[in-house]
């Protein structure tokens, strides 16, 4: 993708603009599918029509006898070309278009001269070459104000639709990227107290809680993760929960060595866990245990977070933005190959993402 | 004055109770409770003046047991505890209800104490029932599971519609039901955050009973009340906080 006309580009001269002139950009199928579906105003039909009517039928007597009925159907007719080809413009805004309608215009302009000159005699083509001269240059250059106009258009729309994406895509990260301010600041409150009193699971908490500040705040950087960096910030997390709630919290990783490079979407096992933690263990009045897993099952990998906490598993219970977001970024990166469900448990929750092989699901 | 900590982690419990010790020597912290139900507990058994109440707690929430509080007849000036970005904040700072944020700044902290040491009256009651009714969310209960209760080999399950009262009984609780009564191991304490608090209704720290079978509330003198039953013999006693359960209408 090249912009037309750059800063840079437009000190020089563009000499090929004399001989071939147009857009230099031409636009892909896709582009055109995704900013190129205006539709083409049928005013300027109307418009150029009645106009070229209204200026035929008001010379028609002005003209030698004869005349007036062959150029009133030819100038309709020609209106009528001349409009089919800027609808084919407006379609496919090309240079190379643009250069092909002028010189078959060209072309037209000179058979119908040379017409003139056969069936009425040299004098009449003197007579009409100086109107005719003029109307095809008109032509000429409101084909290419209208090729440049279009380009232009797509353009600017295609920039619009850029900037929209983007703006939602950093607002998809912003919002799975927020540390929750509960969290940040109850484990400041645990933190600060062990500073005051000098216990010792002050350094344990505050190494764990740095670790998991320096994964997470950059994470959301990158469009993936491997499964390996997830699971050192998951673990990280959750070895600060555990300091906080100590023996209300029980939990283990186990991840297979083979997936250690699987990519994820930033968070989205983090997400689970947090989950896990703030819907099954803390409402627990005993607390609970999380277990996480990695593992391969035949044709699929498996990512699940289980707890046997107080166990509101259903999809409104735990759904906050959490879920769906997450459920949203696995899919961009992996499309109908991935999965996540949330499975009630007797007792708890068990949250499973589930990654088919590329081959299996291939139809 | 005596002070009720609720906090179900203990670093945020310890460092407020600090920082009450620091700006407030004369406060006494009678009780550091670690959940929701045992702060309830504790506050029927004490009777704080003050009750510091951590908002997400196990059992039931802060708000679940400020709400309970703020029915007693003498409720306890409520102080609400939380970190930064609880949906409730705004809440709190627009009924002027007294909250502290974790972790506890000894100036912030240091206004709170002002304002619960020279306070002539205490918060308006109605105003605070008014606002937790707006914070506590509908709570959709599980549908209650019935009640399990061991009579020698036989494990009998009681659906608690069937329940006349509950008593708490040293280590167990007793279960008086149409029909008999049986002995649970789970706390009253317990059952009553799990149970429907518009049938069962606490009249005593230790006395849950249903209030279908509810036939009187006899003032035995100025400061005790008895309850009795439809079609049984036995009276329960409502114990002085709870009384304003029953004044006629």
């Amino acid at each position: 993708m090249s912009a037309p006309s750059t800063p840079t580009q437009a000190k020089e001269v563009d000499w090929s603009q004399w001989i071939c002139p147009g857009p230099r950009r031409r636009f892909s199928a896709a582009e055109m599918a995704r900013a190129g579906q205006q539709r083409w105003p049928k005013g300027i039909d109307y418009y150029v029509l009645s106009n070229v009517g209204v200026l035929a039928l008001v010379f028609f007597n002005e003209l030698p006898p004869g005349l007036g009925w062959p150029v009133l159907l030819a100038s309709l007719l020609l209106s009528l070309a001349a409009l089919a080809t800027a609808r084919w413009l407006w379609r496919v805004p090309t240079r190379r278009n643009l250069n092909q309608a002028s010189w078959v215009g060209a072309l037209v302009w000179l058979a119908m001269a040379y017409l003139l000159a056969k069936v009425y005699g040299k004098e009449m083509l003197k007579a009409f070459m100086p109107t005719s001269t003029t109307i095809f240059t008109l032509m000429l250059s409101a084909w290419w104000f209208l090729t440049l106009y279009r380009v232009q258009q797509i353009e600017a729309r295609l920039r619009e639709l850029d900037e929209q994406a983007a703006s939602q895509r950093l607002a998809r990260r912003l919002a799975t990227a927020q540390i929750q301010p509960h969290f940040l600041f109850n484990t400041l409150a645990s933190l600060q107290h062990w500073v005051d009193t000098q216990d010792p699971r002050a350094a344990g908490m505050l190494r764990s809680f740095t670790r998991y500040l320096r994964a997470t705040l950059p994470m959301f950087e990158h469009e993936s993760l491997p499964l390996g960096q997830e699971l050192q910030i998951v673990a990280s997390y959750l070895e600060v929960m555990q300091a906080r709630l100590g023996a209300r919290l029980a939990w283990q990783i186990e991840a297979a060595p083979e997936m250690q490079d699987l990519t994820l979407p930033p968070g989205a096992l983090l997400t689970l866990v947090e989950n896990a933690v703030g819907h099954g263990i803390e409402p627990a009045l005993r607390g609970g245990r999380i277990d996480v897993r990695a593992y391969r099952e035949g044709a699929a990998l498996r990512l699940e977070v289980q707890d046997d906490g107080a166990g509101l598993c259903a999809e409104t219970a735990s759904d906050g933005l959490g879920l769906a977001n997450t459920r949203e970024r696995l899919q961009q990166l992996y499309g109908a190959r991935a999965s996540l469900q949330l499975l009630a448990q007797q007792p708890g929750c068990l949250a499973r993402i589930t990654i088919h092989d590329e081959e299996e699901h291939r139809p | 004055m005596r002070a009720l900590i609720a906090d179900d982690e203990e670093g945020p419990r310890e460092q407020l109770a600090a920082a009450l010790a620091r700006l407030w020597p004369e406060l006494q912290i009678v009780a550091r409770s670690e959940n929701g139900i045992d702060a309830w507990d504790d506050a029927l058994a004490l009777e704080p003046d003050i009750c510091f109440l951590d908002i997400r707690m196990p059992g039931l929430t802060g708000l679940d047991v400020a709400q309970r509080l703020a029915r007693l007849s003498e409720p306890p000036q409520l102080v609400f505890v939380t970190a930064y970005g609880d949906h409730a904040l705004s809440a709190f700072e627009a009924g002027a209800i007294d909250y502290v944020l974790k972790p506890v700044d000894d100036a912030r902290l240091a206004q709170t104490v002002a304002r619960l040491r020279n306070r002539q009256s205490p918060t308006p009651v109605a105003a605070m029932q008014q606002l937790l009714q707006q914070l506590l969310p509908a709570v959709q209960r599980p549908p209650a599971r019935p009640i399990q209760a061991s009579l020698g080999r036989e494990i009998k399950l009681i659906a608690p519609e069937e329940v006349i009262y509950f008593e708490s009984d040293s280590r167990y609780t007793r279960v008086v039901f149409e029909g008999g009564e049986a002995l649970i191991r789970t706390p009253l304490k317990e059952l009553l955050a799990t149970l429907d608090g518009a049938q069962f209704w606490q009249v005593h720290r230790s006395v849950l009973v249903n209030s279908r079978h509810i036939a009187s509330a006899l003032r035995v003198d100025e400061n005790s009340m008895q309850l009795t039953l439809k079609g049984r013999e036995e009276r329960l006693p409502v114990s002085r906080q709870f009384q304003s359960l029953f004044k006629g209408q």
